[in-house]
């Protein structure tokens, strides 16, 4: 029973870091750059949500949604500002790792200014926090978590697969060259995936900012999602799935048997040997660079 | 020591850690996020040194190099050959277990109260010896073999492998010596400040040293040095306005790397600038003589 309840919270923790995982992943899957700003989105959406939630007391689904479109706002104007330029002059990815983080640490001391650095917390949403499942105990935001995260992922595979969009968006991902001479708009599908990256980023980050508390740094969440979408291999969509929801469990379980301050070495070590003897990651296939 | 005496030893600590950040991005191309943990991981090595044995300076920041070196041999070992975003993204995961470990061992390493009463040893005369020392290693290893093989590498990988340079053995002996020199700085920050906390070798710190380097022009290392003295003296003539600065300097990177792609001097060194007068006046100097003549 005991470890079904752990079962339980690392899924719904790991379902939370996939979604960070997958906003992550979308990005790199099309452009081939690590995006660090991704982090920064998360934090301006999470504070934004708890204005709307807490100034302008609105009830939790329209907070979620009017967050999420204005994270997915936010992720557009950083690929217009930070990206829009360099695609188009065709720069090296270092010139996009440096754009990236620079706009990450951006909207984080944006955020701090705003803010300044004090915690805040989210007003309660449910009359109820936890209930009892049979000797498991649930918490009511863990499986709101675990709902919208399906929900949304299962969104997104619909888009991915199922529409026009998420065509191009895929095609775009294989050679962005032949894309555009398939008349694919290569400016508009980009600004496309950043939005959608946003909302999933957004989501992710008012779900952080309610089950952690509020504060400038907690974009540095972001590194979980990294991880994970190492885990399962770097722009691999299904790979970040399974990457959020290992690591999610592989910490739970590891909080429970060393202590949570500890936990990010131990997650640290076995990644480093994981990547030792699977580095292409649980899904990833490696491509083999070409001349 | 008076504030400006300690203002210039804290540049020049800075600038040891971005030459290896140099030696890093701009010659290699690898993406270090997590760089600022081997000044941590330095700074501790030499502060528990210095705290529980009393012994000079030279082998405090001796252990420094040495440590650092080791840790980036580790970190390294298994990731240098992989792509660089998993190089990037895994060095960003080291510097937060380090921090983490820390904060966690406080029997040794005192959690995060850090370690106090190191001695306060770093005078800025000794902080300018090292720094020109340091600077003098890295000119050296531009110039060498190896780092001519390091610039191949960092302008087409592949192309540098079947030239029959051996890629990863190159890359991982940059990381190691750049995680030697970053320890260094670090050790040298314990004997200036007397005090070392975890909190403050976060990525933003690394962040920072990397935004300094691309202002400059990654393949200037005059570039690197000047923009990284004029971002040390900034948060102190800017003290009042703190959050702002950081702004500011974002702000400035983006415009940088969008307008000018290869940084504010380009490849410019200035060896160049000496090297064009002494062209300029051998020619001047010739004519004159053909003129005479």
């Amino acid at each position: 029973m005991f470890y079904l309840q752990l079962l339980l919270n690392g899924i719904s923790l790991g379902s939370v870091y996939a979604l960070i995982a997958l906003g992550f992943t979308l990005i790199y899957s099309i452009l081939k750059f690590s995006n660090f700003s991704h982090g920064g989105v998360m934090v301006v959406s999470a504070y934004i949500g708890f204005v709307f939630a807490g100034t302008l007391k609105m009830n939790f689904p329209m907070m979620l949604i009017l967050s999420a479109l204005v994270g997915g706002s936010i992720s557009c104007l950083v690929q217009f500002i930070g990206f829009e330029r360099l695609r188009k002059t065709n720069g090296s990815v270092m010139l996009y790792f440096v754009s990236s983080s620079t706009m990450g640490i951006l909207l984080q001391n944006l955020i701090a200014i705003t803010f300044s650095s004090n915690y805040y917390s989210y007003p309660m949403f449910f009359k109820k926090s936890f209930f009892q499942l049979g000797g498991i105990t649930i918490a009511v935001t863990d499986l709101m978590m675990l709902v919208i995260s399906a929900i949304s992922i299962s969104i997104l595979m619909f888009v991915l697969y199922r529409t026009r969009i998420g065509v191009s968006i895929r095609a775009l991902s294989m050679d962005s060259n032949a894309a555009k001479l398939m008349g694919i708009n290569v400016s508009l599908i980009v600004a496309m995936t950043f939005f959608i990256s946003g909302v999933l980023g957004a989501v992710s980050g008012v779900f952080c900012g309610m089950n952690y508390s509020l504060y400038p740094q907690l974009g540095n969440l972001v590194l979980k999602g990294m991880i994970a979408s190492i885990l399962g291999g770097l722009g691999n969509i299904s790979g970040a799935l399974y990457g959020g929801l290992l690591l999610g469990l592989a910490e739970i379980f590891l909080i429970n048997f060393v202590g949570s301050g500890i936990t990010p070495v131990f997650t640290f070590v076995l990644f480093i040997l994981f990547l030792m003897i699977r580095p292409q990651g649980i899904s990833g296939k490696f491509i083999s660079e070409k001349v | 020591m008076d504030f400006y005496m300690t203002l210039f030893t804290s540049i020049c600590v800075n600038l040891v850690a971005i030459l290896s950040m140099f030696m890093l991005i701009g010659l290699t191309g690898i993406f270090s996020m997590g760089q600022a943990a081997f000044m941590c991981v330095g700074a501790y090595a030499t502060g528990l040194v210095a705290v529980n044995f009393d012994i000079p300076m030279v082998f405090g920041l001796l252990i420094a190099v040495l440590v650092g070196m080791l840790f980036a041999f580790v970190v390294g070992m298994p990731v240098i050959k992989l792509r660089t975003d998993y190089v990037a993204l895994i060095t960003l995961g080291f510097g937060e277990a380090v921090v983490a470990l820390l904060n966690n061992t406080s029997n040794i390493t005192g959690g995060s109260m850090g370690i106090n009463g190191i001695p306060q040893k770093l005078t800025a005369g000794i902080a300018a010896f090292i720094l020109i020392a340091v600077l003098y290693v890295v000119i050296n290893f531009k110039n060498s073999k190896y780092g001519r093989q390091c610039i191949a590498i960092k302008n087409d990988q592949i192309s540098a492998a079947s030239m029959g340079i051996d890629v990863n053995r190159i890359k991982l002996m940059t990381f190691v010596i750049a995680g030697g020199i970053t320890a260094l700085s670090g050790g040298m920050l314990a004997y200036l400040t007397t005090y070392v906390e975890p909190m403050a070798y976060g990525s933003s710190r690394s962040i920072d040293w990397i935004s300094v380097v691309f202002i400059g022009g990654i393949n200037s290392l005059t570039g690197a040095l000047v923009s990284g003295a004029i971002f040390g003296i900034l948060p102190e003539a800017l003290r009042f306005a703190d959050a702002l600065r950081i702004v500011a300097q974002c702000v400035i990177v983006i415009l940088v790397i969008n307008f000018m792609p290869n940084g504010v001097f380009g490849g410019y060194e200035i060896t160049d600038l000496f090297k064009l007068c002494y062209k300029k006046i051998s020619s001047f100097v010739s004519k004159k003589k053909v003129k005479e003549g």
